[in-house]
């Protein structure tokens, strides 16, 4: 059986509060802000990015033992060209003859590498492997695109190997096809989206997610929905999507404390509902990602504990305010130098 | 792809090929050990200081350790501007050498605080690649 042994998560400590973002821009109505169920959202400060949150992860999964093979997810990764995956093999000291890959699918990125860690040991090419989902959405809303009241950022990384851990995998759906809803584009900085026709109508996210889950197959009763999460309203939003009780989502939560970490928020979701599942419960892992795709993975939970200490990472926050959130994520485009600092 | 997170600085830093050389320190806190009189150093030497022997070996050293006293730094140098007004400090590992570094997500820092390590960015060099490194933070 191929299941999950470790897990690790890294989440920025400094926070935001969306209601900070909104005194300045006032560009949506109050209640449209706290219908999103963000209280805070991640700020990365200056010296993270991807490949450090992922590294982190990473570290804190592995603990002291080490894997054949490392998969990164992401859609925020700082190179155009060199792979996240091999700096993070370095810098967790993995053996140079590792298979390391980054997988870029949007906010899919996270369960695409998960999959591929899972295909991996399954397949006999390795014993272990290390999938890692690392975004920083944050550094990458435009100022006052409504994206930045809950744009985060954030990491998890799971160890797979050949047994059951703390969850076994039983199998897998997915769904994909030509839909522009949201997307970066070469050489640009900040998201774009095509507006409330895609994003709002269920074109997107209820469509994919719904045709993951149908395809995945699960008649009987689900215990657990580990879902992405772009705000803190959609885990309901899916359940209702894909006919689950609303309740399934809650072990699950965890944007209304860092936001949308992107590839990440799925597989921080799943960590955290591992955390509380007991042994036998059915897990149902969806992940959906702009552009659009979704992939549904089914577990068995085996009540082992995974010691991720997610919870007090999720609750770990120091709280700044929007200017300082500006500086942090620079938001505004400055001198390559200025005035006051020394070489 | 546009990287927004630090602009590419016109001061010239060492090549690539100097960051590459130091990778397994700034990551893993590789030093070397001396064979003959048992000496930890950090970052690596070629030869003991202590013994002057060239019989040495790479170890990584513990990732925790105990501040040993800590300062602050408001003039940022290139590259740095705008980032938060962080502490640094000497560390003293549990292995025993010191090393001085940054500290982050802290508030208050006294002499004698845990601290552990962690892999932030430290800058971004002139032929556009990020160096990445330890920092520290509060142990937990």
């Amino acid at each position: 059986m191929t299941g999950l042994i470790g897990a690790g998560v890294a989440v920025p400590a400094t926070r935001v509060a969306p209601a900070e973002i909104h005194r300045v821009w006032a560009n949506v109505p109050e209640q449209v802000v706290r219908r999103f169920g963000v209280i805070h959202r991640a700020v990365p400060e200056p010296d993270t990015d991807t490949i450090t949150l992922a590294a982190e992860a990473g570290r804190a999964a592995l603990g002291t033992s080490t894997v054949d093979a490392i998969f990164l997810g992401t859609q925020t990764n700082p190179y155009a060209t060199r792979s996240a995956a091999v700096i993070v093999a370095d810098m967790l000291g993995l053996p140079p003859h590792v298979f390391a890959t980054d997988l870029q699918c949007a906010d899919k990125s996270g369960t695409a590498a998960l999959l591929s860690a899972i295909a991996w040991v399954s397949a006999g090419l390795g014993e272990t492997a290390l999938a890692i989902g690392a975004d920083t959405l944050a550094l990458h809303a435009a100022p006052g695109d409504p994206l930045e009241y809950t744009a985060g950022a954030g990491a998890a990384a799971f160890v797979v190997g050949a047994e059951d851990g703390a969850a076994a995998f039983v199998r897998m759906a997915s769904a994909a096809t030509d839909t522009p809803d949201r997307y970066r584009l070469d050489g640009e900085r900040h998201l774009r989206t095509t507006g409330s026709a895609m994003t709002a109508t269920g074109v997107g996210l209820e469509h994919h997610v719904g045709l993951a889950f149908e395809r995945l197959g699960v008649a009987e009763e689900i215990e657990h929905l580990a879902v992405s999460q772009p705000d803190a309203a959609t885990p309901r939003r899916i359940a209702k999507t894909v006919g689950a009780p609303p309740s399934t989502t809650d072990a699950g939560l965890v944007a209304d404390r860092i936001g949308d970490a992107g590839s990440a928020s799925v597989l921080l979701s799943l960590v955290r509902v591992l955390e509380k599942a007991v042994k036998g419960e059915r897990i149902v892992v969806l992940s959906y990602g702009a552009g659009a795709s979704s992939d549904a993975l089914l577990f068995r939970a085996t009540g082992k504990p995974l010691m991720s200490e997610v919870d007090f990472m999720l609750d770990n926050a120091i709280t700044i305010d929007y200017p300082t959130a500006v500086r942090y994520e620079r938001r505004y485009a400055g001198h390559e130098r200025l005035i006051g600092t020394y070489e | 792809m546009w990287a927004p997170s630090d602009p590419i600085a016109r001061l010239n830093t060492a090549s690539g090929a100097r960051g590459w050389r130091s990778r397994h320190g700034r990551y893993r806190l590789v030093g070397t050990v001396c064979l003959s009189c048992d000496a930890v150093h950090f970052p690596s030497r070629r030869v003991c200081p202590s013994c002057r022997s060239r019989d040495l070996a790479e170890k990584a050293l513990s990732r925790t350790g105990k501040v040993v006293c800590a300062a602050e730094d408001r003039t940022p140098l290139a590259g740095h501007a705008g980032r938060p007004v962080s502490p640094f400090a000497i560390i003293t590992l549990d292995d025993g050498p010191s090393v001085l570094a940054e500290l982050v997500e802290v508030e208050a820092v006294t002499p004698g605080l845990r601290v552990e390590m962690v892999i932030r960015k430290w800058r971004r060099e002139s032929n556009g690649l990020y160096q990445y490194g330890y920092k520290f933070r509060e142990a937990r």
